[in-house]
């Protein structure tokens, strides 16, 4: 039953992206192994080269820079950020939409309609211009507003899981059984609760990587010389009209990331969240 | 009605004031002192201490907290916004004049995405196999294309290459309304593409669940004709998700105008926004944000009465 | 036989599934006469309901129909989809199992009707509504004017059906197809439903299908019986021969494990409801103090600050002495649940006391929970969700043993999962298999063993058989009450079928809105009862047998 729903999951498009998805990973990881030359070098000779020209497999920036090198390390950096923030958010989120769902009341008001409500009162990156004003641009204020930015959506979904889930009568066991709180709330509940925050996992790391991107692009993210994808399609588009590449090159791989790590969500939705499956 | 309706306003005022608070909190909470942290350059060098005199005098950092609590929100609740630190404007006057061109691109984007979104989503629901496929592929893209990457193509497409339309700028409607529109176009797609993918997304499984639903069998087996079931008993249905996908999209979208405007070199107030956080003028970027909260939870509460009116079971 | 209206040959339907077509039908073949009655019945999986869906195609997408369906001559598998919709209202109506989903629920009755009545008649919105306000009447809803207005939400189960039916009956069709039309509805609302469905057919002269798994409604209101089962059809007769003389050893069986009330010696092979161990306890001195004792227990929802909270049950007594089985009768909104879940600690008290066993625990839900420890135990109705999806059925017994710190330790869990099975008949090489892998049957013999792990003094089932098929219902029945012989624990069993508690308990309470109306022991109760009330719940009972039926309706129609 299940490995056919694995089959049916596993198309050939998506094991390409999950491939890319991978070689990603490992690019993070090995970036200064991998990249044929040192992002920051500049040849003002070489500035603009086109791709696959003089060795530089993705051309060269107005700086004469390897953009693939930079790419690589850009990954890094983008990767790094996305990841980290993504993961705070899950934890942060699971944590207010599960106190939220089980208590109630109080709580409920507390934590879904004050914290959650307030911060998605806010467009995401308005409220991450405002934290960036106050603290200053860097990756540590990227991961912990993207932290707090997404974690509304992670509780929004483990709160509609929870309150489903708290209905269902082997918890009403467990309670009227003695089961201690916390055991009902994360041995019972939340193991139950937990397959769609798996699937947005997925597609909050491709908002957080959009999001960054855009903060990049404003100069508002990361700080150069750093190289980051937005800063770079930023660079690109003073140069669009006689090199197009500096701006296709990078917004190529940004759009490609996005797009892996949704098309990678709706393949983990489609083994793990079978409710959310359309066809019967 | 009537007391649904005052009862979303009053939620909605509420969240207002917690906004305020949390803006607020976000400076004068923070460790230290806030002049000191508005003028810092991030480079490590303390800023002089008569500087930082002069702007605890000018933001009345010398009062009590909860005076300044209390001066913060009547200022708010009376259109005082401050000044700016760079232009010694008021803030609200700065506002008040990028707000509108803002607003227009954004209603032009929402409504070429519903436009677009709606048909699209439906066709997908109605006919699987290839259609849908094609559809879900495009709406895919259509969510991961960044609008800065997207707009920028447009830019490269129909202004570098084919000479169309204007690469960016604005033409304000009275100087020259054909070029104010033109002006429009581009930023209005590049907005619109993820917003429409988002729509038809909603739309596609908004009518997929509806027409599993028992009603639609009813319709059907009353002999009912399939575009009048689908008409009245399928759309209609569907329609309340999408409500709230466009409400919520809507303050997207006024985000994405930071991205857009940039991209297009467009005058609003999200390039305003962007120029402040970058000179780190700190009452405009705080009066923006206050303003764009304000109107973002306006909308939501138009979603929830509009809600109320699509469906009687939330009425109460 | 006079010539069939509706006739069904070698129907066959398939579904498609990503390993093929899979049949789920297999040449059904039945013929319904003008202005008669046919009941199709049968457990689930038997094929009924997908039969019925197919007359009119109304079955899902990627399902495949073979074989003829002729209706008045035309063969309905065959005809263009123009001639489908003309027939489909006007020619032949359906009314579903569920009216609050099978009606918009964004649009008034009155709305949906006046939509229904002019897909098939040209007539002014005006005179659609006159014809909609008739109909309203004819179907006895009360103050039809005002509930055109409604919304379906905002009418009670048993008005919704009738608006429903109201819908079916507009255009005056020959057939009427019935999907399990009471099945969601309560007793006493169902004889009256029932009823109204036979008295339009006579005014209308139209046939009806029914199709039910309740061999009550069949003996009720049946002229003819097509039994099937796994999509097949077994047996097919006049209403009297098929209970009377069944011809099939399926239909034999399936009539034997529907409980009768009024005849509860002859279910569960004659197992008296027990008593039996008194005897087994004669070491314990305090034999005065009783299990269970709520005096004047007020129970309410708690509301929030946008919905008022409302009280379900208001001052209600009840006693359970040692190894009895109260039966806690009543309909829909009565409470019997609420009750249920405020012995389990699952909902605070608002007034009375709750003392299990003597300890006063009505106040403070988590130390209530600590006091009950070892000794209250339950089992719930529906199972597929009494059981944790994510645990093994052998992780799933010994949770409760884990949780209250009983048995901790992983080996002698194990043994007393495997003990446990045996006692409800499940094989041991089946413990580390997840519940979806088990029958609806099996899945519940599963919540019983982990009910029972823990040895309790009380026991709380909560419609423990109301979601299984009647055969299996008998043989979960019978294993529940020979563990509450040797076990001797008590047993609140809360149930709407007064014929299964017949069976079970040794007294019975019949609650109505949160009120004790009776209470007594079964026999008293059940057949000398003294409540108005109780009496109605009885009359209402539907029993397999088509002469008490028929000589009931006439009682009821010249009373």
């Amino acid at each position: 039953m299940s490995s056919s729903r694995w089959a049916r999951a596993l198309t050939p498009f998506r094991i390409v992206v999950i491939g890319y998805v991978l070689i990603l990973v490992a690019v993070m990881i090995l970036a200064p192994v991998l990249a044929p030359a040192d992002p920051l070098a500049q040849n003002v000779t070489k500035r603009l080269t086109v791709p696959l020209t003089d060795g530089y497999i993705l051309g060269a920036d107005e700086l004469g820079r390897d953009i693939l090198s930079r790419l690589m390390y850009g990954a890094r950096v983008e990767l790094f950020i996305a990841l980290g923030a993504t993961l705070a958010s899950m934890v942060l989120g699971t944590i207010i939409g599960l106190l939220g769902g089980y208590f109630g009341g109080l709580v409920e008001t507390l934590t879904m309609r004050v914290i959650v409500d307030v911060i998605l009162a806010f467009p995401p990156i308005i409220l991450a211009l405002l934290a960036v004003t106050l603290y200053g641009p860097g990756p540590g204020t990227l991961i912990v507003v993207m932290g707090v930015l997404f974690a509304p959506t992670f509780a929004r979904i483990t709160y509609g899981q929870t309150l489903s889930v708290k209905r269902e009568e082997y918890v009403e066991a467990a309670i009227a059984f003695g089961a201690k709180t916390v055991t009902t709330m994360f041995r019972v509940v939340l193991p139950n609760a937990s397959a769609p925050t798996i699937v947005r996992f997925s597609l909050t790391v491709a908002a957080a990587i959009l999001l960054e991107s855009g903060l990049s692009y404003l100069g508002l993210g990361v700080v150069p010389p750093t190289p980051s994808w937005g800063s770079m399609v930023a660079q690109g588009s003073r140069y669009l009209s006689s090199s197009p590449h500096v701006l296709l090159v990078p917004g190529g791989v940004v759009v490609l990331t996005i797009l892996a790590f949704g098309v990678l969500g709706d393949a983990l939705r489609d083994v793990l969240d079978p409710k959310e499956k359309r066809r019967s | 009605m009537f007391a649904f309706i005052v009862t979303r306003v009053a939620v909605g005022a509420g969240l207002v004031l917690l906004v305020l608070t949390l803006i607020f909190a976000a400076l004068h909470l923070v460790p230290g002192d806030p002049a000191v942290l508005l003028l810092s350059r991030g480079d490590g060098t303390a800023p002089s201490q008569a500087a930082v005199d002069a702007l605890r005098g000018q933001l009345g950092l010398n009062q009590p907290l909860v005076a300044q609590y209390w001066n913060f929100l009547i200022g708010v609740v009376t259109g005082d916004l401050g000044t700016s630190f760079r232009t010694h404007e008021a803030v609200v006057a700065s506002i008040a004049g990028r707000l509108p061109r803002t607003l227009e691109l954004v209603v032009f984007a929402t409504l070429l995405s519903i436009a677009v979104g709606i048909p699209l989503g439906t066709l997908a629901a109605r006919r699987r196999g290839a259609v849908d496929t094609t559809i879900s592929t495009l709406t895919s893209i259509g969510v991961a294309l960044p609008v800065f990457v997207f707009g920028s193509v447009l830019v490269l497409a129909f202004s570098i290459w084919l000479g169309w339309l204007p690469a960016g700028g604005f033409t304000a409607w009275n100087q020259d309304p054909v070029a104010h529109l033109k002006g429009l176009i581009l930023p209005g797609v590049a907005l619109a593409v993820g917003f429409s993918a988002i729509i038809a997304r909603m739309t596609r499984s908004s009518v997929q669940e509806v027409m599993n639903q028992d009603w639609v069998r009813t319709a059907k087996s009353f002999g009912l004709s399939p575009f009048r079931v689908l008409r009245r008993h399928v759309l209609r249905n569907a329609l309340t998700p999408i409500v709230t996908v466009v409400g919520l999209g809507f303050g997207v979208l006024l985000g994405s105008t930071v991205l857009v405007e940039r991209v297009f070199n467009y005058p609003g107030l999200s390039s305003l926004l962007v120029e402040s956080v970058s000179t780190r003028d700190y009452p405009v970027v705080q009066g923006i944000v206050i303003v764009i909260a304000v109107m973002f939870i306006s909308i939501n509460i138009v979603v929830d009465v509009l809600y109320g009116f699509l469906d009687p079971r939330v009425r109460r | 036989m006079s010539h069939p209206l509706l006739s069904i040959r070698e129907l066959s339907v398939d579904f498609e599934t990503a390993e093929g077509w899979k049949p789920v039908t297999h040449g059904v073949s039945l013929d319904i006469v003008a202005g008669q009655t046919l009941a199709l019945v049968g457990e689930s999986g038997s094929g009924k309901s997908v039969t019925a869906m197919s007359v009119l195609a109304l079955l899902p997408l990627h399902t495949r129909r073979r074989g003829s369906i002729l209706f008045t001559g035309e063969d309905l598998l065959c005809v263009p989809d123009k001639r489908l919709q003309q027939i489909r209202g006007r020619d032949i109506a359906m009314i579903f199992q569920e009216p609050m989903t099978a009606l918009n629920p964004v649009y008034t009755i009155g709305r949906q009707l006046i939509e229904v009545i002019q897909s098939h008649r040209q007539l002014s919105t005006a005179a659609a509504k006159e014809r909609a306000l008739e109909l309203l009447r004819s179907v006895n809803i009360p103050e039809p004017e005002k509930k055109f207005d409604h919304y379906p939400h905002q009418l009670s189960g048993g008005q919704r059906q009738r608006a429903m039916i109201a819908m079916a009956v507009s255009s005056e069709p020959k057939l009427l197809i019935a999907d399990e039309p009471t099945t969601a509805i309560d007793v006493t609302v169902q004889v009256e439903i029932l009823d109204l469905i036979l008295e339009l057919q006579s005014r209308l002269g139209m046939a009806v299908l029914i199709i039910t798994h309740n061999m009550g409604v069949v003996a009720d209101i049946a002229d003819r019986v097509v039994v099937m089962r796994n999509g097949r059809v077994v047996e097919e007769g006049g209403v009297e021969d098929v209970f009377v003389r069944p011809r099939e050893a399926y239909t034999r069986e399936l009539l034997a494990a529907v409980p009768y009330l009024g005849r509860a010696e002859k279910f569960l092979g004659g197992l008296e409801p027990g008593l039996a161990v008194t005897e087994s306890t004669t070491g314990d001195m305090t034999t005065t103090v009783p299990v269970l004792e709520l005096t004047g227990a007020r129970i309410s929802y708690p509301g929030s600050w946008r919905k008022a909270g409302f009280q379900a049950v208001h001052g209600v007594d009840l006693t359970i002495e040692r190894g009895e089985i109260v039966g806690l009768v009543g309909e829909s909104g009565s409470g019997k649940s609420t009750i249920g879940r405020a012995v389990l600690g699952l909902l605070p008290l608002a007034g009375g006391t709750l003392k299990v066993h003597g300890t006063d625990v009505s106040h403070g839900t988590r130390a209530l929970a600590r006091q009950r420890r070892g000794t209250v135990s339950m089992v719930f109705q529906d199972p597929a969700s009494s059981l944790n999806p994510r645990r093994t059925i052998a992780q799933a017994i010994t949770d409760p043993l884990r949780w209250q710190g009983i048995q901790l330790r992983g080996m002698a869990l194990r043994e007393r999962a495997m003990e446990l099975l045996e006692q409800v008949r499940i094989s041991g090489s089946w413990a580390d298999r997840y519940p979806h892998e088990l029958s609806g049957g099996q899945r519940q013999r599963v919540g019983i063993a982990r009910a029972i792990a823990i040895e309790p003094m009380l026991m709380v089932a909560d419609e423990p058989t109301s979601a299984l098929d009647v055969s299996v219902q008998a043989s979960v029945l019978e294993l529940f009450l020979e563990l509450q012989r040797s076990y001797g624990f008590s047993c609140l069993f809360i149930s709407h079928d007064l014929s299964v508690v017949e069976a079970l308990a040794n007294r019975v309470i019949v609650l109505q809105k949160g009120v004790v109306i009776e209470q007594g022991s079964t026999r008293d109760v059940l057949q000398r009862p003294q409540a108005e009330y109780t009496r109605q719940l009885i009359a209402a009972a539907p029993v397999p047998d088509p002469t008490v039926q028929q000589q009931r309706r006439q009682a009821r129609t010249t009373g």
